[in-house]
């Protein structure tokens, strides 16, 4: 049986990851059967070709060739959210997207792609990257999600809305290629989430072009959010406060429902939340239920000795 | 149903208990049934009175007013732990103790005595206080230890070697009046207990002494010829100090939070001291979990209190 799953950043969240994925290899008898971390996913900010979620910051060279060396020497791939929805062909010479792929180009790392455009000129400069299709693209009737399982992406991302349809989902094909996204925060069948998306892709382009005109000044994001998406009250939901929702899928029902009918990719998003949120969802989904507060603790000692949490 | 526990640390962990008091007084729901907090124990240090654990650093007097202001305005009482067994007479007049029990001094206060000469002084000098009997006398003999929570204390702390033994415990006349360490970390039985605590009091005495003279200049831990007679080689190798929750549930002394109240409770028991003055911070928030969150709360109130503990700086995460 394998439970691989796709954890969420690889930048913000490095040293939380690393540290998990050292849990998981040294005391494997404190998680549940058959998991695998399938890769981290995420982005070096800033990046234009970010989407999903708008990431500030800024990583040097020498932080992503140790990021990209740390995880690829454990054999765990990254996979770049590269899903801005609303690139344009100027923005493919992005110079600092460029170096990024240059520096992982070896055959194990992957990205995640919504714009065609990117697609292609990835598709064309970078063939060594092994593409998934992204949730971000909403596909949500089912004669679009089986046309983009028709095509040659390594893995696609369903469209959450179909999460817990299994009436829908018994009828796929490549079920060992679908990945669920099991702890969306975002409302079941949001109809403002693909304007979502794009305000974050114009967003995102925005603070690039802002970080490299004005890098010592702040990015004044109210600027850049016309719909205000930011009073969403959504996107800060912790892992407490979403499992009523219809798309959640609970650990549970991965190992006795969608398991036994051949899927074996999820998802665990949590790129812009608290770490301590992310890590309490770690636990949830991949720590056995009595093993969960000695795995936790464990985690958090181990972060604390690495000063990756301090206590002042 | 009251289910008092008296906390480990009012100075390393001064945010870390306000905020769970806080968070006691906000989300009751999380809590088991008729938890309280009975007092938050622990030392200013450099006081030399302190004893069963070793408390380095240094406090100044507006902190230390603070500290007093912010727990007994929320109805909890400081404990000071002035149970060093080796104290001498000329201790007793320590301006910074003194200091301490005056800034204190306004009836809510408690104190854990050890040694006979410091409690004489404290009764007669400081009636307000309320005194705690230590569990650092090693009073193992069921008679005297019935004996000793005849005397006036307000509390005995029994000794935990006597954790679980029922038929000794059931005989205890005054049950509300003592104190069960839940969580000791400390072999059962351990013959080097007594001479762990006195070396912990010649090392505190030594420290202030260090800090008087040298407060630049970090402390070795190298015990001066004077308290060469409390150095021990057993006591200095102990690594017992250093295990998690999760090493301590198979001890014969360790008593669980359902024995506390499907057993301690029921039998007229309500006092539950949880050390952890000098246990790493993680450590310390999953024994308050596991002692005082409702098993099926537990993870949702971590991940609440750790996310305070954030907001409030205690906890800073820079990845």
């Amino acid at each position: 049986m394998r439970v691989r799953f796709h954890l969420p950043d690889f930048s913000g969240n490095f040293k939380l990851n690393y540290m998990f994925s050292e849990l998981l290899k040294h005391r494997p008898e404190f998680f549940r059967e058959g998991v695998e971390i399938a890769s981290f996913y995420g982005v070096f900010p800033p990046c234009l070709w970010n989407g999903g979620r708008t990431q500030g910051g800024m990583t040097d060279k020498n932080f992503i060739k140790n990021v990209i060396k740390v995880f690829n020497d454990k054999g765990i791939p990254l996979r770049y959210t590269f899903t801005n929805m609303m690139l344009e062909k100027k923005h493919l010479s992005d110079d600092r997207c460029n170096m990024i792929l240059n520096l992982s180009n070896n055959g194990l790392n992957e990205a995640i792609v919504a714009s065609p455009v990117l697609e292609d000129y990835l598709r064309r400069n970078y063939p060594k990257f092994k593409l998934t299709s992204s949730t971000c693209k909403r596909l949500n009737t089912e004669e679009a999600l089986l046309a983009e399982l028709e095509k040659d992406y390594h893995i696609v991302v369903i469209d959450y809305d179909f999460n817990n349809r299994f009436d829908v989902l018994e009828k796929l094909p490549r079920k060992k290629d679908i990945e669920f996204l099991v702890n969306a925060c975002c409302e079941p069948d949001c109809p403002r989430r693909i304007e979502h998306y794009k305000s974050i892709g114009e967003q995102q382009i925005a603070y690039c072009e802002h970080i490299k005109k004005h890098p010592n000044l702040p990015f004044d994001i109210e600027k850049h959010d016309p719909k205000n998406f930011r009073a969403c009250p959504y996107s800060q939901r912790g892992i407490f406060e979403i499992r009523d929702l219809r798309t959640h899928i609970s650990p549970d029902d991965i190992w006795e429902k969608y398991v036994p009918m051949g899927f074996e990719q999820f998802k665990i998003e949590g790129r812009t939340a608290s770490p301590l949120n992310v890590l309490e969802t770690y636990m949830y989904y991949m720590a056995k239920p009595e093993c969960r507060d000695e795995a936790r603790f464990t985690l958090l000692k181990g972060m604390e000795n690495s000063r990756a949490l301090i206590f002042n | 149903m009251r289910v008092r526990f008296h906390l480990p640390d009012f100075t390393q962990h001064f945010m870390f208990n306000i905020i769970f008091s806080e968070m006691l007084k906000n989300k009751p729901e999380l809590f088991r049934e008729g938890v309280e907090i009975a007092s938050v124990y622990g030392t200013f240090p450099p006081a030399i009175w302190n004893g069963g654990r070793f408390a380095a650093g240094k406090c100044d007097k507006s902190f230390i007013k603070q500290v007093i202001n912010e727990f007994n305005k929320r109805g909890i009482p400081l404990r000071f732990t002035f149970t060093n067994p080796v104290l001498e007479k000329k201790h007793v007049h320590d301006e910074y103790c003194n200091m301490i029990m005056h800034l204190a001094d306004n009836g809510m206060n408690e104190v854990i005595v050890a040694s006979p000469i410091l409690e004489d002084y404290i009764r007669n000098t400081y009636p307000n206080y309320k005194i705690t009997s230590s569990t650092c006398k090693r009073i193992t003999d069921p008679e005297k230890m019935y004996e000793e929570v005849g005397k006036d204390y307000h509390i005995v702390v029994i000794d935990y070697d006597l954790n679980n033994q029922f038929d000794i415990l059931e005989k205890i006349p005054d049950k509300k009046k003592c104190e069960l360490l839940v969580n000791a970390c400390c072999n059962p039985g351990c013959k080097f207990r007594s001479d762990h605590y006195k070396m912990i009091g010649a090392e505190t005495l030594a420290y202030a002494e260090h800090m008087k003279k040298a407060p630049g200049v970090s402390f070795d831990f190298k015990l001066p010829p004077k308290y060469a007679q409390y150095f021990k080689e057993e006591v200095e190798k102990c690594q017992c100090m250093n295990r998690a929750v999760f090493e301590i549930k198979d001890m014969r002394t360790h008593i669980s939070p359902e024995a506390i109240w499907e057993k301690y409770v029921p039998m007229g028991f309500e006092q539950f001291k949880i050390e952890g003055r000098t246990i790493e911070l993680f450590n310390l928030v999953e024994h308050y979990m596991y002692y005082m969150i409702k098993p099926e709360c537990r993870d949702e109130a971590r991940l609440l209190f750790l996310t305070r503990l954030k907001r409030q700086d205690v906890i800073d995460a820079p990845f």
